[in-house]
């Protein structure tokens, strides 16, 4: 008897509504879908472009339900420099998902939670802040550390002054280099965890969310370590290349874990002994 | 079990009879060995009965190296009705019934996502199953526990050729109901004696072939716990990274989604059939790439038929049927690397 089943393979459509370029290199689509759609922190969605292909994004835009999505991306690939070069407001893309299980929002409850970024690694975590901003009251804090190469590269700018008047919320910012005109902390974000720069967040108590280029993440996990945080308070949005986002494909696996399935933010205690961990 | 005794000379009227559930595949002993083949209708006594499993897998009648997943932005692929053409797949050993069984794990019976192609063209299948009457130099399913037979539980229908004909082994309801109407006499209990002294002496050929590669640590245990092992490199060093043995293999599944446009404007979305072999299989844009190096590749296989599919599901996604081993034009053996990798961790102890 056939039977009709949902099609896990079948994009909807998304109309690209807004494009805000956040830097040379980065871009927010804003898409307008023909139904709600909801999706929890930290999970992701498989992003078509029509004829070109699929790539796996985590929504920059507040968690829930509705109409409209947000999405910051990176000019890095096949998939992203076409998205960068051609595509325009009124084109329709598509979206599968959402996929994976996202940030642990309600473990995290009672406790601080410590949001570290890399350039356009802030873009999931800013779903988490947005879920974190919605719920304060049930958070002890909310400490966001956040680097990119200059300036320039920074992304979410003109959101950072409403993030630091939030309850309970503190933003630090670090650039890789020195810069013109640039007057704050230099050097990776891993800096942004030492006592001289203000670091002040209880390591016994506090969760670590984390995004940002596998380089980063290595050294944001090796130094968490040094500093006392034990691996299962440690979530790294480990991004690898996915192509069913279902688990049935076999290629984003970290050990046993399909990244997809069972992350993309994976506590770094369940992989830390599993080689290639970070490549 | 239900077992009956099927003449050599109804075997025609029988296969005629399967033919109602949908059309009939067989594996069949050809001049380039045993092979899957669509059987006509003036062909269905004519049964050139195979020894062994077939060259090729039977995963093949159940994805296609490519398959259209679907055609964006058109409603009517979102949710879908797939009017899978029903197939009778007669012949199918003891490894290819097994592999099927791992399929179901992946795409079938999975609580959150079902992929309903697969499962179209698994539940439009009717599978009967034969005993193996040989070995081939690269079998290896008893290491995994199975036999050189249809295990129970993974057939609709059985057949073993006994003297005279066959016996047949019902193994599912839906084996039974497509028996309806064709009335057989129960199997002698002299044949089905036969047949158990032959699968035994099947058995001891496999123990016996295998002897060697015996390991005292499970297979699980040896590949999780020794990534560092010497083993990999030495075993790995003749991998050409060609992929052959992804693809004979019976229960390899992964894939890469693609898309197209087609000269109308339609966007289109297909599956194919990719290997952990190739550099490019886990490479990311930006550069990244978690199994760049060849002997990474090379374990990456291991490690997912024997540590991650075990891990998820606790059963391994191997069924010993050796067309790895055949195919390797590294002359790579998985029974060897595993065994070396007992044999280094204990030469490592020893020298420790």
């Amino acid at each position: 008897m056939p039977e009709t089943i949902d099609n896990i393979y079948y994009p909807l459509p998304a109309k690209v509504v807004e494009i805000i370029d956040e830097t040379p290199t980065i871009k927010t689509y804003r898409f307008r879908m023909e139904e709600p759609f909801t999706f929890r922190a930290g999970q992701f969605v498989q992003l078509t472009v029509p004829g070109i292909g699929e790539a796996p994004f985590t929504p920059s835009s507040k968690p829930g339900t509705s109409e409209e999505l947000e999405i910051t991306i990176l000019r890095a690939g096949y998939v992203t420099d076409y998205l960068h070069k051609r595509v325009k407001v009124g084109d329709v893309l598509g979206i599968r998902g959402p996929f994976g299980k996202g940030y642990p929002m309600e473990k995290m409850k009672g406790h601080e939670v410590l949001v570290i970024g890399g350039g356009v690694g802030l873009a999931p975590l800013r779903a988490c802040l947005y879920a974190l901003f919605e719920n304060i009251d049930d958070y002890k804090r909310v400490s966001i550390k956040y680097g990119a190469k200059t300036p320039n590269d920074l992304v979410f700018r003109y959101q950072y002054e409403e993030w630091a008047k939030m309850p309970k919320t503190d933003l630090k910012l670090t650039i890789d280099r020195p810069y013109p005109g640039w007057s704050g902390t230099v050097g990776v974000v891993t800096v942004l965890l030492d006592k001289e720069n203000g670091f002040d967040v209880d390591v016994n108590d506090a969760y670590v969310v984390s995004c940002g280029p596998e380089i980063m993440l290595k050294f944001v996990t090796y130094k968490l370590l040094d500093i006392g945080f034990s691996p299962d308070r440690i979530y790294l949005s480990m991004n690898r290349r996915m192509s069913c986002g279902v688990g049935m494909c076999h290629r984003c696996n970290v050990g046993p874990y399909y990244l997809c399935k069972d992350g993309p933010d994976m506590c770094y205690a369940k992989i830390m002994n599993y080689p290639n961990v970070f490549s | 079990m239900e077992s009956y005794f099927l003449p050599a000379e109804r075997l025609g009227e029988f296969v005629g009879h399967l033919a109602k559930f949908g059309k009939i595949y067989r594996c069949e002993q050809t001049e380039s060995g045993p092979r899957i083949k669509l059987v006509q209708e003036k062909d269905y006594g004519e049964w050139n009965f195979p020894a062994v499993r077939t060259d090729e897998p039977a995963k093949y009648l159940f994805i296609k190296a490519k398959r259209k997943i679907a055609e964006y932005f058109d409603d009517k692929w979102r949710k879908i009705t797939i009017e899978e053409e029903p197939k009778v797949i007669i012949g199918l050993k003891g490894c290819d019934l097994a592999a099927i069984k791992i399929w179901d794990k992946v795409f079938r019976e999975d609580e959150q996502y079902k992929d309903p192609f697969y499962i179209a063209a698994r539940e439009n299948a009717l599978l009967v199953g034969a005993d193996c009457t040989g070995i081939t130099p690269y079998c290896f399913c008893n290491l995994l526990g199975n036999g050189p037979y249809p295990a129970e539980g993974e057939f609709d229908l059985s057949l073993s050729p006994v003297e005279g004909g066959f016996v047949l082994f019902v193994g599912t309801e839906r084996g039974k109901k497509a028996l309806e109407g064709f009335s057989l006499s129960p199997a002698p209990a002299e044949a089905l004696q036969k047949i158990e002294s032959r699968r035994r002496e099947l058995a001891r050929k496999l123990d016996e072939q295998n002897a060697k590669y015996k390991t005292d640590t499970s297979w699980r245990e040896l590949v999780e716990k020794n990534p560092d092992s010497p083993a990999w490199a030495k075993h790995g060093a003749t991998c050409v990274a060609c992929a052959a043995c992804t693809y004979v293999c019976p229960t390899c599944f992964c894939f890469q989604i693609y898309d197209t446009v087609r000269p109308d404007g339609k966007y289109e979305r297909f599956i194919a059939l990719d290997s952990c072999k190739y550099p490019r299989f886990s490479f990311m844009a930006g550069g990244l790439n978690p199994r760049g190096k060849l002997v990474e590749r090379f374990k990456h296989r291991y490690n997912h038929k024997f540590f991650h599919y075990h891990w998820r599901y606790e059963i391994y996604a191997c069924t010993g049927c050796g067309r790895c081993i055949e195919n390797c034009m590294g002359a790579i053996d998985m029974r060897e690397t595993l065994k070396s990798v007992e044999v280094m961790k204990e030469t490592a102890k020893t020298e420790a």
